[in-house]
């Protein structure tokens, strides 16, 4: 199945802005970073922290919208667009 | 005064005219007219980058104005964040609240922007000579 990722500010240098991944079915949020980790070896470090949870500040939106469960939890789905956002300084 | 107008939420690379926005806003209901202007702060930057997530933000900025609306009872909240490459002192960002009495315009106005700051998917990126830098 295809994802669409999309990356904003420090982690679209890092990333691209969109990408396109392909994954096995039943595959979830935590398969998907270790994928994209994989290409961009520096998202990894900026994305989680040592303990392995996503970093403080940081958002991951799932077609749009929060997570109700971890990334380990929630299962993609065909179509998905995950957006990698780090801390937001806007205003 | 036009109050069957909708407010004002945008997110996007023009400039913008404060009068305009202040005189859009004004209404026979509103004794009470607050703004917040943001702009680019001269930190020996030549310039900054804004970037959103432009689609959730904007549902963003009109979920913080209906909240806004009603805890302060306010009659209008108009929010127009700018986006791209600017310079010092170009503007940001303008809020301009509208209520019956001048301290729920003042307080919804302060909420908009903290509000704004804590949950809009937003980046600033100063551009430096030593190497850009995200705020």
């Amino acid at each position: 199945m295809k994802v669409l990722v999309r990356a904003f500010a420090r982690f679209r240098e890092i990333a691209g802005k969109e990408t396109s991944i392909d994954l096995k079915e039943g595959s979830t949020l935590r398969d998907l970073l270790k994928v994209i980790s994989a290409s961009h070896p520096e998202l990894e470090g900026a994305l989680f922290s040592s303990d392995g949870t996503v970093g403080e500040g940081i958002t991951i939106l799932r077609n749009r919208k929060g997570l109700d469960s971890d990334i380990s939890k929630t299962v993609l789905e065909e179509g998905d667009e995950v957006a990698l956002l780090p801390p937001f300084s806007g205003g | 005064m036009k109050p069957e107008e909708k407010d004002l939420i945008e997110i996007t690379e023009d400039d913008f005219s404060i009068e305009d926005v202040m005189t859009r806003a004004k209404r026979s209901e509103a004794g009470a007219v607050v703004s917040f202007l943001g702009t680019v702060r001269d930190d020996e930057i030549s310039g900054m980058e804004v970037e959103a997530y432009c689609e959730v933000a904007k549902a963003e900025l009109e979920e913080i104005r209906d909240e806004a609306m009603e805890k302060f009872d306010l009659k209008s909240v108009d929010v127009i964040h700018r986006v791209g490459t600017l310079s010092v002192g170009d503007d940001i960002v303008l809020i301009v609240c509208t209520a019956a009495h001048r301290q729920a315009a003042f307080r919804g106005c302060e909420h908009v922007i903290d509000e704004i700051k804590r949950r809009a998917p937003i980046w600033k990126k100063e551009i430096r000579a030593e190497g850009d830098r995200w705020v």
